[in-house]
């Protein structure tokens, strides 16, 4: 751990902590009101930005994923990792993959197995992957191309789905080797998903993917300590809640002619909200200049 | 009317067009100044300009649908983008058609490697299959929302691995019977012959699709004699200079920086000299600070005028 970058951050928390929940979030203010309600780290995932601009991931390109990135890293000062899905292309798009979201800010980004461009149908669990060569190739280039040696190279497999477990613990640990500095999957069964964190050799992160077709496991963060997992993220544990508060209060307006809301408890609510953009500070920045 | 329908008109009207092709706003604004009739953008082009990387698919969707979005406010002719792959497969390429559309351009061209891709003239070139290419152009012309905003179909399969003349015009066909509005194929040299069977096979089977030509910057058309009109004798519609005002303002900015470095401010000095005579040299005027000023004693109010009382400046 050299210094006090976003990646030294991550790396000090690995460190630290047995376990780290990253809130799934997807711009700059959700990330601010993760923060401030206590979370240490946050994941920018492909399923939530794609959401976010009602694109899909699939169609995210690079210059969205790096603006992103820029708008969530100068709003908070705990450490991003971002989900740089199938690297968009091949080792050599892989490197400026690493390039662009390094300098955005980010700790770390997780680059995956799946072909590129990626499909829609993977919502679907439908997942083609590529060779374990490529793989390699792609997590090799990414490994290279960071400038800062504490950003976070996480490599994700998904063939623990497409093709068996066992090929999921191979490339997991071949990606190990090749400097990967932590590992990310998906296992199917619950066998597997407790299995994994001793049949790979290194940090092992989790997709706590709450609300999927496929039932894949979930665990407490205490049960994730103790099954030895070193990170989970959590792609839809705020964006799914989110989505029915917006439809209760839309509904709420336009059956009753009003949002629903106490306005007493708006006033308070309503102030939380300038606190965590920070409108105070500017106010003061005002009142000493322009406004005196 | 849309820069779409006049593109088309164009193509109807002429024997031919040509251009040369450019990167970025400014350069539209001279080619146009010149009495140039389209606005031709290329990827290496931009790739290079803007971003300081090679042509190997680096660039992004949004960077260059806002580059030429930029280009299409800048001037009033019909501007061609090359938008590559379409970034990715027939999915990626809808939203790339309603981008570049919304951006405001006349059209842009699709091609048939695989994504990423590589430099039309770069070796180790893959092309998808028919197939998919010609999904990919049904994707972009359904997803296009005015019938008047050019689509083309590019073809690398002459040089391409798996390919060749024959499979470039089989690829020509479909993507004109697709409704392509346009058709162009990559050559890897200066060999007419190839531009004349691949004009001659696609115009039997299609013969009313106009075809494009790239009278690339690679070849060495030094060592022939071929001029635009005989590219247009084989059936040519429409033809750019590739990468022309990326060399030529490479060229003047090393030129003017070698120089400057050689002899300090006599350089600089020896340069005004130079640009008195010459049709850029009144570039303030070029760049609009005379229309801006009309503007604003149009529609500001007298008392902000007074700022240019007594004060000095363009």
């Amino acid at each position: 751990m050299s210094g006090n970058s976003a990646g030294s951050k991550l790396r000090k928390l690995i460190a630290d902590q047995a376990f780290i929940p990253s809130m799934g979030i997807w711009d700059a203010y959700s990330a601010r009101v993760s923060e401030a309600s206590g979370i240490k780290c946050v994941h920018l995932g492909g399923y939530q930005l794609g959401a976010h601009y009602v694109i899909t991931e699939p169609l995210i390109s690079l210059t969205e994923l790096a603006n992103s990135t820029r708008y969530i890293t100068s709003a908070v000062d705990i450490p991003l990792i971002v989900d740089a899905g199938a690297g968009f292309g091949e080792p050599l798009h892989c490197r400026h993959t690493v390039h662009e979201i390094e300098r955005a800010g980010a700790a770390g980004l997780h680059i995956e197995d799946q072909i590129y461009p990626k499909r829609v149908h993977y919502h679907l669990g439908i997942e083609h992957v590529v060779s374990r060569e490529d793989f390699l190739d792609r997590i090799k280039a990414a490994v290279d191309a960071r400038n800062d040696p504490d950003f976070l190279i996480i490599a994700r497999t998904d063939a623990m789905h497409t093709v068996s477990y066992q090929e999921g613990v191979d490339r997991a640990n071949m990606c190990l080797e090749a400097g990967a500095d932590m590992i990310m999957c998906a296992p199917d069964r619950q066998e597997e998903a407790d299995n994994a964190p001793k049949d790979i050799k290194g940090h092992v992160a989790y997709i706590n993917s709450e609300g999927n077709k496929l039932r894949r496991p979930l665990y407490s963060t205490d049960e994730f300590e103790k099954t030895g997992y070193k990170l989970a993220t959590y792609p839809t544990a705020l964006l799914c809640p989110v989505t029915q508060v917006i439809k209760q209060v839309v509904g709420n307006l336009l059956k009753n002619g009003v949002s629903g809301h106490d306005p007493e408890e708006m006033i308070p609510q309503r102030k939380e909200v300038e606190d965590l953009i920070g409108l105070e500070e500017l106010y003061k920045l005002e009142s000493s200049t322009v406004e005196k | 009317m849309t820069t779409g329908h006049t593109l088309k008109q164009l193509l109807q009207n002429r024997q031919y067009i040509y251009t040369p092709g450019i990167a970025t706003p400014l350069n539209a604004m001279i080619v146009e100044k010149l009495g140039y009739e389209y606005i031709y953008v290329g990827g290496y082009d931009v790739s290079l300009t803007l971003l300081g990387l090679p042509d190997v698919g680096l660039i992004t969707e949004p960077e260059m649908v806002t580059n030429a979005g930029h280009i299409a406010r800048a001037v009033n002719l019909p501007v061609i983008v090359d938008a590559d792959t379409g970034y990715g497969n027939a999915i990626n390429v809808i939203r790339t058609v309603q981008n570049f559309e919304k951006a405001g351009v006349a059209g842009i061209h699709i091609e048939d490697q695989v994504s990423p891709k590589r430099c039309g003239h770069a070796a180790g070139k893959t092309i998808v299959s028919l197939d998919e290419a010609v999904g990919k152009m049904r994707a972009a012309l359904d997803a296009r929302k005015s019938p008047d905003f050019l689509i083309m179909g590019r073809t690398d399969a002459v040089a391409a691995q798996g390919g060749g003349l024959d499979e470039a015009v089989r690829r020509g066909c479909e993507f004109a019977k697709s409704g392509c509005d346009m058709v162009w194929a990559e050559f890897p040299n200066t060999d007419m012959e190839l531009a004349r069977d691949f004009a001659k096979g696609v115009h039997e089977i299609c013969p009313n699709v106009p075809l494009y030509f790239n009278f690339s910057s690679n070849l060495n058309w030094q060592e022939t004699s071929v001029t635009f009109d005989d590219v247009a004798a084989l059936g040519y519609k429409a033809m750019h200079t590739s990468l022309a005002a990326l060399r030529a303002s490479m060229v003047a900015t090393w030129d003017y920086a070698q120089d400057l470095k050689n002899h300090g401010s006599a350089a600089e000095i020896n340069f005004q000299t130079h640009l008195k005579t010459h049709p850029m040299g009144a570039f303030h005027e070029f760049a609009g600070f005379a229309k801006i000023r009309e503007m604003e004693k149009k529609y500001l109010p007298v008392e902000e005028l007074e700022k240019y009382e007594d004060t000095s400046g363009l």
